[in-house]
């Protein structure tokens, strides 16, 4: 290898951030999704990812595609959408994420306010470097109901269980996929061409639910 | 190389950042001298600079009081200090900056605003990774007559000429250094320690006015 290894992502992290300096820079970057956000009582993390980041994203985004319509769950991704809610000073912006159980009531809507809207029901999270804010305790007060959290290596599912998480094997959101499963086909998916890497999840899955 | 791996540089860029953005953000920001901003009409790169980066800074602006006190020149040392024109729609946090040439129009001054006061006399900027803003149009439109900028192996002056950066063999600011014996010197300062280092400069000092 004689090319340079780029860091998975660019982190940096400032203190001190007022809501209203978070807002105009959120108003400011419009449809664009990078670099992402995540704000948590006055801390601002802000997140350039690198291909090999949003490429993992992709994939774990084509994977929840193809369980849910194997296992006949109804999903609906909205992607990077920003969460965020003023009362508690809080924000972020996944990776990836979608609605299952509340796919219904969010379809089509072209705003997500958390006020009045439910959390997404799964967030994916990509953290190939350490990130500098722990995310988590932030989707537990917002009440997202699961994450799956990959690390470069392996991934893990995590359930809300009384405004913590736990890790399990299973996905609920999606059951019968597990971790193990998804973590063996993200490392796939760097070797793999599109096509077969698509059939092999939906044997995976076949393979699972059988 | 058996050590271990200090964390690197991360940078961030933000497009479409309105300058009342980036003002909050510095005001919030006032009194750290890191993470550091660069601000270019509306583009603005967030820096969190590594250990490595800031012991070259620090070495550098060592070198710099050391040779000004051996030549009996008087300067200050501005630190990372923000330097911004809003009627420009530019700003900039150096690595390290000297008054040098205008040291006595700033002396005693806690702020400097660039619409009265000059520019400062030398800049040093620590380029190791690629910077994601070339600052030196910043630098040239902000007047900034003398740059050195150090790569990670070698220290080029960088000298203001009809609006545009020229690279020179010796300093301006500092008459008869010249950027061989930086870049000596700088690479020196890798090996020695911090004491015995100061005293080579000083040595090497005295045998160019001498």
């Amino acid at each position: 290898m004689d090319t340079v290894k780029s860091p998975a992502e660019q982190r940096v992290v400032l203190s001190n951030v007022s809501w209203e300096t978070y807002e105009s820079l959120l108003s400011g970057r419009e449809e664009n999704r990078v670099p992402r956000f995540t704000y948590d009582q006055g801390m601002l993390e802000v997140m350039s990812p690198s291909s090999e980041h949003e490429s993992v994203s992709y994939y774990i985004g084509l994977l929840v595609a193809v369980v849910a319509e194997e296992t006949g769950v109804d999903v609906y991704g909205v992607g990077s959408t920003t969460f965020k809610r003023t009362d508690i000073q809080r924000g972020f912006e996944p990776d990836a994420c979608f609605y299952a159980r509340n796919a219904e009531s969010i379809r089509g809507r072209s705003r997500i306010d958390l006020g009045v809207d439910p959390p997404p029901d799964l967030v994916i999270e990509v953290d190939i470097t350490n990130p500098s804010l722990d995310k988590l305790p932030m989707y537990a007060q917002i009440g997202v109901s699961e994450v799956w959290r990959y690390n470069g290596e392996d991934l893990d599912f995590f359930t809300l269980d009384n405004e913590e998480y736990s890790e399990v094997e299973s996905s609920v959101t999606l059951p019968p996929i597990t971790a193990r499963a998804v973590s063996d086909l993200v490392e796939k998916s760097k070797s793999f061409g599109l096509t077969s890497w698509l059939q092999e999840v939906r044997e995976a899955v076949r393979r699972g639910s059988s | 190389m058996e050590t271990i791996k200090s964390p690197a540089e991360q940078k961030v860029l933000l497009s479409n950042v309105s300058w009342g953005t980036y003002e909050r953000l510095l005001k919030d920001h006032q009194n750290s001298s890191a993470p550091r901003f660069t601000f270019d009409r509306g583009m603005l790169e967030i820096m969190s600079p590594s250990p490595e980066h800031e012991k070259l800074n620090r070495r550098i602006a060592q070198l710099v009081l050391a040779v000004t006190e051996e030549m009996d020149i008087e300067a200050e040392d501005f630190g990372s200090t923000t330097f911004r024109r809003e009627d420009l729609e530019r700003g900039f946090e150096p690595d390290s900056c000297f008054y040098i040439q205008n040291e006595e129009q700033v002396r005693g001054k806690d702020r400097i605003d660039l619409a009265f006061d000059p520019p400062p006399d030398l800049v040093i900027e620590i380029d190791i990774t690629s910077p994601s803003i070339n600052k030196l149009p910043i630098y040239a439109r902000l007047g900034v007559p003398e740059v050195w900028r150090y790569d990670g192996g070698k220290l080029e002056i960088l000298k203001l000429e009809n609006d545009e950066y020229v690279e020179s063999t010796e300093s301006v600011a500092l008459p008869s250094l010249t950027s061989s014996v930086l870049s000596q010197l700088v690479e020196r300062s890798k090996s020695l320690r911090r004491t015995v280092w100061l005293r080579e400069v000083r040595e090497k000092v005295r045998g160019l006015s001498g």
